[in-house]
């Protein structure tokens, strides 16, 4: 069996003045080029785990190796492989599409020979190459959606961690959304990926983890954790959210 | 720090500034009103206090050796500048000179002042032989003085006349000697007084260079609301190269603020009517003063920024904060009206410090010996406020 790209041993992280750790002794390994969704009520830990995954807050207890790499000793290194997609629309309205992408083409120390490569490739993945040159502030939610998703991709992350990255928004921008996210995964990009959407993480996600109060309540592959819940009969749900609800109810007594 | 990441830092932040209207407003259109009004406003109360005397029009219908004398008493008093009319101007004519604000009075001697002189008034004389006539902006004060000058002027007069007559010398009326005047006061009485454009210049100057602190607070707060600098901080991009990348575009833009300041008062001002300003002192200590300056009001804004939970919150600490400062420091009220306690506590403002640098270049012709002090306290202060902010900043993201 092959060594993991993310590796996690009895993760712990705890906030200052909180009563209960937001993590809990979070065990996960995602191999690399496979798609990992993290599933989990609002409040269980998944920002927390992407947080600590992408080196914004420091381990508490336990390990972590990305790539090999302790987030500890070597942060840098760890945050050239990685890419992060965050829940919030983090870019500047005031800015247009392209003014933002080339900001953080040049935060990222793209270089102007493929600046222009990786603009196209964004673009034209993102679907954004009609209002490019439009402040951003005027986008519709799912054009954001789209630029926030398009920031995450410029450097090629080998990881990239994907945090709600379709809330609210049409089925129009969420189609072309993990229509992106799909390429990428076809592409060998590693994805961690948060979601409410069930749907949405049966089609991206090869394996699933379950968070809740900060611990793992469930982690194997999608197909097998939709497989148990076959049999039950809930009206407008589908496998995957069946089996959620269920794994829920059980780590929660 | 890369260099791409500080410049890609430095030209986001001058495109967010740029498109920020409101800011830009702010920091070049309010300290610009501010400098034309004060300056033209009061620059007949600073020019009073600077010891420029109130003109007067002195009008000789009498043309006799003792209305010369009179006139030439009044010309000697310290109090006023007597100039003689060079034509007869009618009643309507010196009215609209008097309203014009050309002269603060106009004095008449008529006819046969010099004959009557000396005498008892004949009892067929209903008028005075002398008149004044007084501008609508000369206050009651003034007037009075005016007026008791020139009873003094006219009892030297009449003794001048008594002591002819009686053939005694008359070249001791009045002796320099007579009245010792001390000052219980310090600078206002033997130094340099600031003319209106002198202190609006640099005061309201200094005012608008610290209100960086609304739109630096704005941004770095947007920033963290919308989630770009976690962003940011997922990337090599370091805390310091974004704190940075943030200082230097509004340090350039105080300097900017220097520059329209400054050329305001030397060529728009004058435009309009007012004083033109005119450094005496070194260009090299001027610019140090107002690097300083900018260090200073950038640093607090850091902190501010990085204090503040919303920009509402930075925009009242700041702006309240801004026009304390302000107010203590000698901005809106100059430091040489202030009662000596006051004078002692604005300096406890930067801005005053950095007021009293730019003093010291435009009014007192100082070099960069001269603005150490008001330099190195504001270098501390800037870099002490930088350091803190890092330091909370550094503090609130772990």
């Amino acid at each position: 069996m092959s060594t993991p790209l993310i590796r996690v041993d009895g993760l712990t992280y705890r906030y200052a003045g909180a009563t209960q750790p937001a993590l809990d002794g979070v065990d996960l390994a995602i191999e690399a080029g496979s798609s990992f969704g993290l599933l989990g009520p609002n409040g269980a830990g998944k920002t927390t785990l992407l947080s600590l995954l992408t080196g914004l807050l420091p381990p508490q207890q336990g390990t972590l190796h990305i790539a090999g790499f302790d987030p500890a000793h070597e942060p840098q290194r760890i945050r050239a492989l990685t890419g992060l997609v965050p829940q919030e629309l983090a870019f500047y309205p005031a800015l247009s599409g392209r003014e933002n992408l080339k900001f953080f083409a040049d935060v990222h120390g793209i270089s102007p020979a493929q600046w222009s490569q990786r603009l196209e490739y964004c673009v034209q993945v993102c679907r954004l190459d009609e209002v490019l040159d439009q402040q951003a502030a005027r986008y519709s939610g799912g054009l954001k959606r789209r630029l926030n998703l398009a920031i995450g991709l410029l450097h090629a992350p080998r990881i990239l961690y994907l945090d709600e990255p379709t809330a609210g928004i049409d089925a129009r921008s969420r189609q072309v959304i993990v229509a992106a996210i799909k390429a990428l995964r076809e592409g060998g990009t590693t994805l961690v990926y948060t979601s409410h959407y069930m749907e949405e993480i049966e089609a991206i996600c090869d394996t699933i983890a379950v968070i809740d109060h900060g611990r793992v309540v469930a982690h194997g592959p999608t197909a097998d954790l939709a497989r148990d819940a076959e049999g039950s009969s809930q009206p407008g749900m589908g496998r995957l959210e069946r089996a959620y609800l269920r794994l829920l109810e059980e780590a929660q007594g | 720090m890369t260099g791409q990441g500080l410049r890609a830092c430095v030209r986001k932040e001058t495109l967010l500034l740029a498109r920020d209207l409101h800011g830009l407003a702010l920091l070049f259109i309010m300290p610009l009103a501010f400098v034309l009004i004060m300056s033209l406003a009061l620059q007949d109360q600073f020019a009073a206090r600077a010891g420029r005397k109130p003109v007067v029009l002195g009008i000789d219908h009498d043309g006799s050796e003792a209305s010369r004398a009179l006139l030439a008493s009044l010309k000697a008093d310290a109090a006023f500048d007597v100039r003689n009319a060079t034509d007869d101007p009618d009643d309507a004519s010196l009215r609209q000179r008097l309203k014009h604000g050309d002269y603060a009075f106009a004095l008449t001697v008529e006819k046969e002042f010099g004959a009557e002189l000396g005498a008892p008034p004949p009892a067929s004389r209903t008028t005075p032989r002398i008149g004044v006539m007084v501008a609508p902006d000369t206050g009651k004060q003034m007037e009075a003085i005016f007026v008791g000058s020139l009873h003094a002027a006219l009892g030297r007069a009449r003794l001048r006349a008594v002591l002819e007559a009686v053939g005694a010398p008359t070249n001791d009326t009045q002796s320099a000697n007579d009245i010792a005047v001390r000052y219980a006061y310090g600078e206002a009485g033997g130094g340099e007084v600031p003319s209106a454009v002198q202190q609006s210049v640099p005061g309201w100057l200094v005012f608008g260079m610290f209100f960086v602190v609304v739109p630096l607070s704005n941004t770095f707060i947007r920033e963290r609301q919308l989630g770009t600098l976690r962003r940011l901080r997922s990337t090599n991009l370091g805390q310091g190269t974004v704190l940075l990348g943030k200082l230097i575009p509004y340090f350039v833009v105080n300097q900017l603020q220097v520059l329209l300041m400054l050329a305001a008062g030397c060529w728009l001002v004058p435009l309009l009517g007012g004083e033109a300003l005119h450094i005496s002192g070194s260009w090299l200590a001027l610019a140090t003063i107002a690097a300083s300056l900018s260090l200073a009001a950038l640093g607090l804004a850091l902190l501010i920024a990085v204090v503040s939970r919303t920009t509402e919150q930075a925009t009242l600490l700041g702006g309240t904060g801004n026009i304390l400062l302000a107010a203590l420091g000698g901005i809106m009220v100059p430091k040489f009206v202030m009662p000596e306690t006051m004078r002692h506590v604005a300096n406890f403002s930067p801005m005053s410090w950095g007021l009293e640098g730019f003093l010291d270049v435009m009014l007192r012709g100082g070099g960069l010996g001269s603005i150490v002090p008001e330099a190195s306290g504001l270098v501390a202060l800037g870099l002490v406020a930088i350091l803190l902010a890092g330091w909370l900043h550094r503090r609130h993201i772990d």
